[in-house]
């Protein structure tokens, strides 16, 4: 639980070096939860990454997924509650809804384009197997599955910034 | 930065009914301040719900508040 607070200090930090409560304020209650989302993602994400090359056996890869999966779903639990103390949240228009179905396509093609790199893979078609000694073909398929969700999702909290910023 | 050709006098009419917040006026069409905002600054092109409840806020008719103009955008006029 240790690298939870490690993370959750990560994220305060970097909240607390862009917050320019001028911006905040003007920012609607989405687009900082899409703020919170994203760093939220590059923090566990990026733990993940680090800790890959210590995983090395089917428990402890299990060990480290099961841990994201949980930091994940506590650290947006616990910035998604400060982020609605900082800004009231409003109700949900049809721009929000209309952005939010932009920001989940262009999600969804890193997503497929992921997994079908992934499929490739699996049928030896990428990197020969050979050229892969020592990391198990299951391992493989589960790094580049976890990194392609962790791609998708930021993909969409960066578009939903984006169509934010610009005022689509 | 994308606009649309739907141009709009909304800033205008806010001015008419006694410089109306755009917070007032996303009160009482029920959408967001920042959507009217994007509506105003011609970067989102409004439901055409919206666009009554818009007009309907003012008490103007539709054509009063938005204009198509598709010559801004390239588009040629239909021909007669």
């Amino acid at each position: 639980m240790s690298y939870i607070l490690d993370i959750m200090y990560c994220i305060l930090y970097i909240m607390s070096c862009n917050l320019d409560m001028g911006m905040v304020m003007s920012m609607t209650h989405k687009e900082i939860t899409a703020w919170v989302s994203l760093a939220v993602t590059l923090a566990v994400f990026g733990y993940y990454v680090a800790e890959v090359p210590h995983a090395l056996t089917a428990a402890a890869m299990a060990h480290l997924y099961i841990g994201i999966v949980v930091a994940v779903v506590l650290l947006e639990i616990v910035a998604m509650t400060i982020a609605s103390l900082l800004h009231r949240p409003e109700k949900t228009d049809e721009r929000d809804r209309a952005i939010a179905t932009r920001a989940y396509r262009n999600a969804y093609f890193v997503a497929a384009f992921g997994a079908s790199l992934t499929v490739l893979q699996l049928l030896d078609f990428l990197v020969p197997s050979p050229l892969l000694a020592g990391l198990p073909a299951p391992a493989l398929v589960v790094h580049a599955l976890v990194l392609t969700l962790a791609a998708a999702e930021v993909v969409r909290c960066a578009s939903l910034i984006f169509y934010y910023r610009r005022g689509a | 930065m994308s606009e649309t050709p739907v141009r709009n006098t909304i800033r205008r009419l806010r001015f008419d009914h006694g410089e109306m917040a755009q917070q007032e006026l996303a009160d009482r069409v029920g959408v967001t301040r920042q959507t009217i905002n994007a509506i105003e600054n011609g970067k989102y092109s409004p439901s055409l719900e919206v666009a009554f409840r818009i007009a309907h806020a003012f008490g103007a008719p539709l054509e009063q508040v938005f204009q198509y103009t598709p010559e801004a955008h390239g588009e040629r006029p239909p021909s007669r």
